[in-house]
């Protein structure tokens, strides 16, 4: 749990300033030819951004924006094109206002989705305990057990109809964060080559095909099973006080964590790495070829190095706004399903706590234990998306012309 | 490989089950204690049974490894190759300008169809060559040289790519 818990601030902290600075991506490169003519150079630099957006081909991203209503309110109702255009201008922090107010209406709905759950779920499991502690005692012990069945069955419907959503929830997301993966990453590959970085190129495309791939389909095929299978057996061993699996649960439950911390640790290790290496060398080379002339002729370098760089700058601007946008849209993609995610583990936690000392203590045993499983399906997603955002970032940072 | 997982659970959870229902219909009585621990035997063969034939199994990994190639957009590389060459072009007339010579023509040429931007070579045309007062050189040879010199530092290329005509 404080794993995850650690793992989300990073992701949140790693994700804003990633965000934020695409806003001023452009003012290294303004102050640079602020020796020259400056708005004749703004005037050339903004012509071969539009010459260079006009080329690309977007129409993959801009059907995902489409068909995904969040995101189209996180980027107020701009198409990509239009927001990737506004982020390369630098307007960016206007609408930080609107989205936080969307970040509320998603908490308070989901809190209010939940209420009569929960209402409903304490109620049932408080009369069970109440019929449970009144029945007349008829020296059979039966009877009780049949009173907490029935509880506990109504508990279970009422519980896993919320289950179920949730699990459909996140395997849709993840397949949502896949389908953005398949259409960003090209792009961003594509740009890293018009810069000029092939060692980068070399490095991210295993990578990223490892990512949107491999890495993907465990976290599919494995641990949302992994998840549905500690759930099913929470659900068993609460059933009766002669067979419990709890430790079969916390075994299901360690291997989970082992599978996602092996992944991130290597994955991570791995692409920040090696990627931060070859932008490196990339950048080396960039900068040799950008240098050699002002070293030859001091006067005049700064003056002949336009029209080719230029190009190179307009390149480097559009790939970074590329993968702000980007993480724009994963951020408008994950934010609902986490936060729900989240408020549904906080009102189990909450349920809980209020049957433990008045109702039946299986129940409240049962529903902490899903509490608990519920964080497994918050760390698939965060896992998934903290590896995408961290991957962008780096093809961000790697090969630019500064 | 998920299915064999998901019957495994299942036969749990319903071992589980048939023991609950079985300890409700079953009367007081000491004979309750004994059958309490034939499902606990039960429970524990169920969980164990599958584990080993796990041993000396191979897995089809084929549905997880999935290779992924991403293709790049090459009307765009393409479109930004002859940006970039126009403007090399424009850049190296511009220095060789700055440095006293006009009227020179500089045509690059490159393979646009590649992804990364490679320059084959370079050909520089000196026949209407037009040598300004600024100029450090009068003598061909010379200028020959200088421009050379400025091409190669300026473009990166290596000089028997860099082809002159007079």
């Amino acid at each position: 749990m404080r794993k995850i818990k650690v793992l989300f601030i990073i992701f949140i902290l790693l994700l804003t300033p990633a965000i934020l600075t695409s806003a001023f991506l452009n003012t290294p490169n303004s102050t640079t030819y602020a020796t020259t003519d400056d708005s004749s150079i703004q005037e050339e630099l903004d012509q071969s951004i539009n010459d260079q957006l006009g080329d690309l081909d977007l129409s993959e991203l801009e059907e995902i924006l489409q068909d995904s209503e969040n995101a189209s309110k996180l980027f107020g109702d701009m198409s990509f094109l239009d927001k990737l255009v506004s982020i390369i201008n630098g307007d960016f922090a206007d609408d930080s206002s609107s989205v936080l107010e969307a970040i509320f209406n998603l908490v308070f709905d989901g809190i209010l989705n939940f209420l009569p759950l929960i209402a409903t779920i304490v109620a049932v499991s408080i009369l069970g305990g109440m019929i449970q502690n009144l029945k007349p005692n008829l020296g059979k012990k039966s009877i009780g057990s049949v009173i907490h069945f029935v509880t506990y069955g109504v508990v279970i419907i009422l519980i896993f109809t919320i289950v179920m959503r949730m699990i459909t929830l996140t395997s849709n997301t993840l397949n949502s964060i896949k389908s953005q993966m398949d259409a960003v990453f090209p792009i961003l590959l594509t740009m890293l080559t018009a810069v000029g970085g092939s060692v980068s190129v070399s490095v991210y495309q295993p990578a990223m095909a490892l990512l949107s791939s491999f890495i993907v389909n465990i976290f599919t095929l494995i641990l949302l099973p992994l998840f549905l299978i500690s759930t099913v057996l929470a659900l068993v061993s609460n059933l009766s006080n002669n067979v419990k699996l709890d430790k079969l649960i916390s075994f299901i439950h360690s291997l989970f964590k082992w599978i996602v911390g092996i992944i991130f640790t290597v994955f991570i290790g791995f692409a920040s790495i090696q990627g931060i290496t070859a932008g490196a060398i990339d950048g080396l080379s960039i900068k040799t070829a950008k240098f050699a002339i002002k070293s030859y002729v001091p006067l005049i370098g700064s003056y002949i190095s336009d029209g080719f760089y230029i190009l190179l700058a307009s390149s480097s601007l559009i790939k970074n706004a590329i993968g702000a946008t980007g993480l724009l849209l994963l951020a408008g993609t994950i934010l609902s399903p986490i936060l729900e995610l989240v408020i549904f583990m906080l009102a189990l936690k909450l349920m809980a706590g209020i049957i433990e000392p008045l109702g039946d203590g299986k129940i409240a045993s049962f529903v902490s234990t899903l509490s608990k499983n519920m964080s497994l399906l918050i760390s698939i997603l965060v896992a998934v998306s903290f590896m995408y955002t961290l991957l962008t970032g780096l093809v961000m940072c790697s090969a630019n012309l500064l | 490989m998920f299915s064999s997982v998901s019957s495994w659970i299942l036969s749990i959870a319903g071992i589980v089950i048939i023991s609950v229902i079985v300890e409700l219909i079953l009367p007081e009585g000491s004979i309750n204690k004994y059958i309490r621990s034939i499902f606990s035997f039960l429970v524990v063969f169920v969980i164990v049974a599958p584990l080993p034939a796990l041993v000396g199994k191979k897995f089809d990994y084929s549905q997880i490894i999935s290779q992924e190639e991403f293709t790049l957009q090459e009307d765009y590389l393409f479109q930004l190759n002859v940006y970039k060459t126009e403007a090399l072009q424009e850049d190296l007339v511009n220095a060789i300008n700055e440095a006293g010579y006009d009227n020179v023509q500089v045509n690059v040429s490159c393979n646009n169809y590649s992804t990364s931007f490679v320059i084959e070579a370079i050909y520089v045309e000196l026949s209407n060559l037009v040598i300004m007062d600024k100029a450090e050189h009068t003598n061909i040879i010379d200028i020959e040289k200088e421009i050379l010199k400025l091409i190669v530092s300026y473009a990166n290329v290596e000089e028997r790519k860099v082809h002159f005509e007079r």
